[in-house]
């Protein structure tokens, strides 16, 4: 086990870290949060300029960064409550080298993820919920113009301002593989959703709509091609949580050092110290445990180290939120204090990508009954 | 390796504490937690050569004398006194739970050898043979069925060489040695087997209407789960020494969840075992050979002894997040 951190990683943080603060302050996210612009596309050229998008990209698109990389950006967007679309098309991206698109036309579209002209995003859950478990009822149907996609994907980030999708869908013959998409192509339809965390989600309808490539997962690579996207949508939304978490609890800490009752800062009484050691330990482990599933993640069993994390990660973010509400009392309740938004995305980041419930159960089954006892 | 060693670094006898713990095997011992890294720092080149060599080849073990009946997790309050008298200190006092007195070679004691300074700084580490005069040891019998012990010393003389490092610094050895001690005492090998035992059972034939329970399917995520997170902060804390780094909130933090999680899992797993669970050890229908039962037992000590959890929240709040102090 190494925790240590490269300089390039470190700078990458301090860089990112300086640049929300000028870029993307609460008082600036806030406003965004509440309102339904899409996102300001000048931000999303600095991105590409400060390397982000290309980050963690194959060259020559990118600069081919591991997911770690990834993972430390996004806890830093996670405290800056920045929006979903930077995940969203990175997982995309990313899946689009992994299935090994890669023809004229992809490199083109890559180069234009990565120069921050273009965006991309994942659907994977349908109507029942499911993440990891769920078997699509979406269909892609071959025909003599090339493959046709039909149904409806629920919770997905960021549909309405990508330009592609890559869509989960059966291909017949209990086949099941990714359908990629053009957001305008006809018979694409969304209908916004209203989430708590207030990210962008959607309903998105496929009516006979034609697909631009379709990628199915043969016998043995299932894992490579879609198991893997889950793996890395879970640890990118872990990653996003401990952000989300590590402001809160930063907040926290301050405001029990500077609150004054019964004549001396609330952090001198043990009832409140024990509750920020709680905090704490629920903040770190979280980082440990997403950082521990994103070196992890070619290995044979990185969906299952995923999911502990991603289990794990949620319910501990919701008890660092709960104390830290229960810490602030009355000031964090007022709409003006930035908590609230906080609370509110670490409950979209819990029930998004593998809700607590279904990840128990797929990890009881992993547990109880695989060949191996798939014990951490 | 000078004195006897394999001269490796911490890192490596932590994993070889971890898989000897899995294995049911208490060797981290206070001589080679406490008094080998201690005297490593702080002790005379007459004490490394004498009891160095005896720590690394397991001929000669101590017990710790530290606590008190009153002076438990305020340690520092202790008021066994050392008087210095010519060549000798002169020891009187009381120590509790001096678990290995019975059995060990040595006391690795503190006493008060200035009680006109703060509390923190009158306290003196010293090396005292338990065969010397003037000390009883009675036995303590626990609820799990071990033995611990109560010590009286009366007039115990010892030669002013069993003193270790400086008078009155012995506060700073014993803090320095307690963060490794949470590490090297605690550690997620106990959590693991108990673990591994529970599932096997509960995945062994004949038990399908268990396995099918939800209940006993959450309950056990949750323990699995709950694992990696112990094993990850023990990590943690033993990667920051094998920088150099003192760990002292995050062994703190290792020791607090690692011990509730050792509660947690006999709660578990006794409840998953329905009315077998309250069978103990030595009744041929107590599954797990009784395990669960013992352990849930047996794990009552483990919030408080080696610091409280009480005190290892005060720690982390303190130390490490910097709230300020009461």
């Amino acid at each position: 086990m190494d925790l240590a951190l490269t300089e390039q990683q470190r700078i990458m943080i301090d860089t990112a870290r300086a640049w929300l603060r000028e870029r993307w302050p609460l008082a600036v996210a806030g406003p965004w949060l509440d309102s339904d612009e899409p996102l300001p596309h000048t931000l999303w050229d600095e991105i590409a300029t400060l390397g982000w998008l290309g980050l963690s990209l194959s060259e020559p698109v990118g600069v081919g960064g591991d997911l770690l990389d990834l993972v430390l950006l996004q806890e830093e967007l996670g405290r800056a409550l920045f929006p979903s679309t930077f995940a969203s098309t990175l997982l995309f991206a990313r899946l689009v080298e992994r299935v090994g698109l890669v023809n004229e036309p992809w490199q083109d579209r890559l180069r234009l993820i990565a120069s921050g002209a273009a965006l991309g995003t994942i659907a994977l859950i349908e109507e029942d919920g499911r993440f990891v478990t769920g078997v699509p009822q979406t269909r892609a149907v071959q025909g003599a113009h090339g493959w046709r996609l039909r149904g409806e994907k629920w919770f997905v980030r960021d549909a309405d301002t990508a330009q592609w999708l890559a869509v989960l869908a059966s291909g017949g013959d209990g086949a099941v593989g990714w359908a990629f998409v053009a957001r305008d192509a006809p018979g694409v339809s969304c209908i916004p959703l209203r989430s708590t965390g207030r990210d962008r989600q959607y309903r998105v309808r496929f009516d006979d709509t034609p697909v631009a490539d379709m990628v199915l997962a043969r016998e043995g690579n299932k894992k490579d091609i879609i198991d893997r996207v889950r793996a890395e949508a879970m640890v990118l939304e872990c990653a996003y949580l401990v952000g989300v978490a590590a402001e809160a609890h930063a907040m926290t800490v301050r405001h029990a050092t500077e609150r004054v009752q019964f004549g001396r800062p609330v952090g001198t009484f043990q009832a409140i110290q024990h509750k920020v050691a709680d905090m704490t330990t629920d903040l770190e482990s979280s980082r440990l445990v997403t950082h521990y599933a994103a070196t992890r993640i070619d290995r044979p069993r990185a969906l299952i180290e995923a999911m502990y994390a991603k289990l794990w990660t949620s319910e501990a973010v919701q008890r660092v939120l709960r104390e830290a509400h229960q810490i602030h009392g009355g000031i964090g309740y007022i709409i003006e204090h930035p908590l609230h938004r906080y609370f509110r995305r670490a409950k979209t980041g819990e029930l998004m990508f593998g809700a607590p419930a279904e990840l128990t159960e797929a990890l009881a089954a992993a547990v109880m009954e695989s060949d191996d006892s798939c014990l951490p | 390796v000078e004195f006897g060693g394999g001269g490796r670094s911490f890192w490596e006898s932590v994993v070889i504490a971890e898989e000897l713990q899995y294995g049911g095997v208490h060797t981290s011992s206070t001589a080679v937690r406490v008094v080998g890294p201690t005297l490593m720092i702080a002790g005379s080149d007459a004490q490394r050569a004498r009891f160095l060599p005896a720590i690394a080849r397991g001929e000669i073990d101590f017990a710790l004398g530290y606590t008190e009946p009153g002076a438990g997790s305020d340690l520092a309050s202790l008021q066994t006194r050392a008087v210095r008298d010519g060549d000798s200190f002169v020891i009187n006092g009381t120590k509790i739970f001096t678990s290995m007195a019975h059995r060990a070679e040595f006391c690795w004691l503190a006493a008060r050898t200035d009680p006109q300074a703060p509390k923190h700084r009158g306290i003196s580490l010293f090396i005292v043979p338990l065969s010397s005069p003037g000390i009883t040891v009675r036995p303590l019998y626990t609820m799990a069925g071990g033995r611990t012990n109560v010590t009286y010393w009366d007039n115990v003389r010892v030669p002013v060489d069993a003193l270790v490092g400086e008078e009155n610094r012995g506060w700073y050895y014993m803090t320095a040695a307690l963060d490794f001690e949470r590490l090297a005492y605690y550690t997620p090998g106990t959590a693991q087997y108990l673990a591994e035992q529970l599932l096997a059972y509960i995945r062994a034939p004949g038990n399908e209407q268990k396995r099918r329970d939800p209940q006993v399917r959450a309950a056990l995520v949750r323990v699995a789960t709950e694992l990696l997170i112990c094993r990850l902060l023990y990590r943690r804390a033993a990667w920051l020494v094998s920088q150099g780094i003192v760990p002292n909130y995050e062994a703190a933090m290792s020791k607090m969840f690692t011990t509730e999680l050792e509660q947690r899992i006999p709660q578990v797993g006794t409840r998953a075992l329905g009315p077998y669970g309250q069978l103990e050890p030595g009744d041929p229908a107590a599954p797990i050979g009784g395990l669960m039962e013992l352990e849930h037992r047996h794990g009552v000590y483990k919030t408080f002894g080696g610091g409280s959890s009480e005190l290892m929240r005060t720690i982390i709040a303190t130390r490490g997040m910097g709230l300020p102090r009461a």
